[in-house]
């Protein structure tokens, strides 16, 4: 189970590629990336600065859980799921999802599987900074 | 016993810190800590907050030991 996941919380500047040859494989037919990119724009007002803030060894362990889930419930053969912390700037990438299979519908949806989890359930949490003040993402009911 | 908890997100603003700590009746468990703390901090309460107990989700009914890691976890926002 261990070489089909690759789990990263990092400061450092994630890298697509890493994702991608992790789970490159010549039995598979198809691989889904999903990229997630800072937007400029967030409640009609200009985001300057994004930082992600996490606990980071349960963040780890849950992103683990999320790929070892994804592993059993579709037909696939490999998943990275890679995620920064600290300051990101606009188009920086906060998160990136790499799943391969022999077909690509199971990645397609185990791709979407992971993605949609980790924003439930992975202790991350995103502050949006703009020109007049910064809010916490998800926590103003 | 005195619970040690760590804090993130939105509740490091509320209580001003990374970590807090308080006296509290034995045994206790998630559910009445929850309690506690959306007592204690009335602005936590709306938020619908989880604790984890040794970097895993705990259910209400868990009761808590002293030597364990607990967090205090605000609704997450990652991706």
């Amino acid at each position: 189970m261990k070489n089909k996941i690759s789990v990263l919380v990092t400061s450092e500047k994630l890298n697509i590629q890493t994702c991608y040859d992790f789970v490159k494989d010549d039995s598979c037919g198809g691989i889904t990336l999903f990229v997630g990119t800072v937007r400029n724009e967030s409640y009609q007002k200009k985001v300057t600065l994004l930082n992600f803030s996490t606990y980071k060894a349960m963040a780890v362990k849950e992103l683990n859980n999320i790929a070892v889930q994804a592993l059993a419930d579709f037909t696939i053969l490999k998943i990275a799921i890679h995620h920064a912390e600290g300051d990101l700037k606009i188009g920086d990438i906060p998160v990136i999802i790499a799943v391969s299979a022999p077909h690509r519908d199971a990645a397609f949806k185990a791709c979407q599987f992971a993605i949609d989890t980790l924003k439930k359930s992975v202790p991350i949490w995103k502050k949006e900074h703009f020109n007049d003040g910064a809010i916490w993402v998800n926590a103003h009911p | 016993m005195i619970v040690k908890l760590l804090v993130f997100g939105i509740f490091t603003d509320i209580f001003g810190a990374n970590q807090v700590g308080f006296e509290l009746p034995t045994p206790i468990n998630i559910g009445q800590l929850k309690a506690f703390i959306a007592k204690k901090f009335p602005q936590t309460e709306a938020l619908n907050f989880a604790i984890a107990v040794d970097e895993t989700y705990a259910d209400d009914d868990l009761i808590i030991n002293e030597n364990q890691i607990i967090a205090l976890i605000p609704p997450v926002s990652g991706g």
